[in-house]
């Protein structure tokens, strides 16, 4: 292992707590308990999901400045949550919906640039009922956060995920990962 | 012979009542009529297949579909564009399996089939073997008719169908305000978002119509967080939607969502933006667009935008308007494939066209704070519509009634307008052309 590398390895308590973050971040999201998942977000945060497009071998071109499925900061994300946690201020949701996520695969390591923060990689699998649909929705997603350590624990200053499927096989996405 | 689904014409015309201003469910679950749609009206009338800007270079291709038929939208080495039917000549393997890309030709994966770019055969498994008995120019790939209009580009199977411009017609005038007002154009903010709500195709288009009433039920929680940050959002959009005009003109059906006269003009617009504006449309369009808080429309049958602006913070976020195009794919009778573009001006600079893409994205797609409650509906009155009790209920269109003797006197546009997003007349003349080409009359 170079030096680098070994200054970026977390040690097993602090893995740990990691682990525990994100495991209660999962039970949050399964719950619904937008006002509380929100507060484990930094004000800076810069949330945005992409998606996978297929290409040849050796074609893939650029089209436009690029369009993920969620670019949000603080701001648009409390709106949302706003909207999500609140049966009288969502159809989609209401009645609330059956969810279920399973995060695992967590690698953690010090940040590149000094200064407290994890990088963390998930990989995450939602399990969604709706009221009016009994067939679940099952979307799986791949996580890479900036956590930031504050006395409390720990607040994600940045997440870039990426859902794996190119054409979403529900009718919405009135959820966040 | 003509395989008709069990439905003669006499049939088919009883289920959009024009008079009374209703439908029957039937149109939304029936799988025969499905059939019959992907014949009558996927086949026959021009559809939308993308933007010019996403095929800028020779050899650029993105994949598409028109009815249940993958096509190939590339501009071809001699630079022209051209629609692909997606199918080998030989065995009907699919030659293109990739979302997008760029290449001289297609080669099919199972017995190496070639074609260039602007679909012709290029080489087959071994040519020798055919003898000289087989003329290959009759197995080039399937190509559709392409026109286009302020960089969309259309195509159909249909020989006898008009010329696009011809069929568009009064339409322009309304596709110039969107697609038009600046020297340079729209482009893509990128591929298309794709998802698949569980309802019958015709949902959205007319929702897109435009579906004025529903705005304020489903939307109003959204439209309060984001337009001018408190609860008087809800009721002054119900007051616009109340009294701004909806319009009809050739394929089109829409609505125009005027702001209050307190209200500023250009929200959301940078003044060099609103300059250009001025200068490419003319006064009649200027006027309609400069206070517009929503455009919604629907060119028949499955092509439609959505525009407003938005902020998720008046605070700290400049107020940018979002621009959404989308087909609404059949997949099945009660299944529907949305595939959904942002679009910017060309003219716009990097700033305002990330604002844009954030403004779409938090807006008009799967996650979307407007879209992901529509879904719900649409989903909902599937499901109300699947049975056999249900069938014998009409869907209501019937504040027709009351607004579609009293037109706009004085409008200035071609076409027709009425002077309110919930007259439901626009929404129900979708339904007509709907009717039209089902009957055959079109």
């Amino acid at each position: 292992m170079t030096t680098e590398a070994a200054r970026r390895v977390i040690d097993d308590a602090l893995y740990r707590r990691v682990c525990e973050f994100y495991y209660d971040e999962a039970d949050l999201l399964s719950q619904r308990q937008m006002g509380q998942w929100f507060a484990l977000l930094a004000e800076d945060i810069h949330y945005r999901v992409g998606f996978p497009e297929f290409y040849e071998h050796g074609t893939q071109r650029k089209v436009g400045i690029g369009n993920p499925y969620f670019d949000d900061d603080h701001t648009s994300l409390k709106v949302r949550v706003h909207l999500l946690g609140n049966p009288t201020t969502t159809t989609a949701e209401s009645p609330p919906s059956i969810y279920n996520y399973f995060v695992t695969n967590i690698r953690a390591r010090w940040a590149e640039q000094p200064g407290g923060e994890i990088e963390v990689d998930s990989r995450l699998l939602v399990y969604r009922v709706r009221a009016s649909e009994p067939v679940p929705y099952i979307l799986g997603a791949r996580r890479k956060d900036r956590l930031r350590a504050v006395d409390d624990g720990f607040r994600i200053a940045r997440r870039d995920a990426a859902i794996d499927q190119a054409i979403i096989q529900a009718p919405n996405l009135s959820f966040l990962l | 012979m003509r395989i008709e689904h069990g439905w003669q014409p006499s049939e088919i015309e009883r289920l959009v009542d024009i008079d009374k201003a209703t439908a029957s469910r039937l149109i939304f679950t029936d799988e025969n009529l499905f059939r019959l749609e992907l014949q009558r009206i996927f086949m026959r009338t021009w559809l939308y297949i993308g933007h010019e800007s996403e095929i800028p270079n020779k050899g650029d291709y993105v994949t598409r579909k028109m009815g249940n038929d993958p096509v190939i939208l590339v501009r071809d080495q001699a630079g022209r564009v051209r629609v692909l039917l997606n199918t080998c000549t030989h065995r009907a393997t699919l030659v293109c399996r990739a979302d997008a890309g760029n290449a001289r030709g297609f080669t099919c994966p199972y017995h190496g089939w070639v074609f260039g770019s602007d679909g012709a055969l290029v080489a087959t498994a071994e040519d020798e073997t055919y003898g000289g008995k087989v003329n290959f120019r009759n197995l080039d790939l399937r190509q559709a008719r392409v026109g286009s209009y302020a960089g969309l580009v259309f195509a159909t199977w249909n020989h006898d169908a008009p010329p696009l411009d011809e069929h568009l017609g009064d339409a322009r005038w309304y596709l110039d305000i969107m697609f038009g007002h600046t020297p340079r154009g729209m482009t893509v903010l990128g591929l298309p978002h794709r998802w698949t709500p569980t309802n019958n195709w015709k949902l959205g288009p007319l929702n897109f119509a435009a579906d004025g009433p529903h705005a304020v039920k489903v939307h109003g929680p959204i439209v309060d967080a984001t337009l001018a940050g408190g609860n008087g959002a809800r009721a002054m959009i119900h007051q616009a939607l109340l009294q701004s005009p909806s319009v009809s003109a050739g394929p089109y059906n829409g609505i125009w969502t005027q702001g209050p006269q307190e209200m500023p003009e250009w929200m959301g617009h940078p003044p060099e933006m609103v300059a250009l504006y001025e200068k490419t449309l003319n006064p009649a369009q200027v006027a309609l667009f400069r206070r517009c808080i929503a455009s919604v429309g629907t060119v028949f049958p499955n092509f439609s935008w959505v525009y407003g602006p938005v902020s998720f913070d008046m605070q700290a976020d400049p107020i940018t308007n979002f621009f959404a195009i989308r087909v609404w794919q059949p997949v099945a009778v009660n299944r529907t494939e949305i595939w959904n573009w942002f679009l910017v001006e060309e003219e716009a600079g990097e700033e305002l066209k990330t604002r844009a893409m954030r403004a779409g994205v938090r807006t008009f797609t799967a996650g979307g704070t407007f879209d992901q409650d529509d879904s719900e509906a649409w989903h909902s009155i599937q499901r109300g519509s699947e049975g056999e009790m249900s069938s014998t209920v009409d869907v209501s269109f019937q504040v027709a009634l009351n607004y579609r003797d009293r037109p706009i006197a004085d409008w200035e546009g071609p076409g027709v307008a009425y002077p309110s997003n919930y007259c439901e007349v626009t929404e129900f003349n979708n339904l007509v052309q709907w009717r039209a080409f089902m009957t055959g009359a079109r």
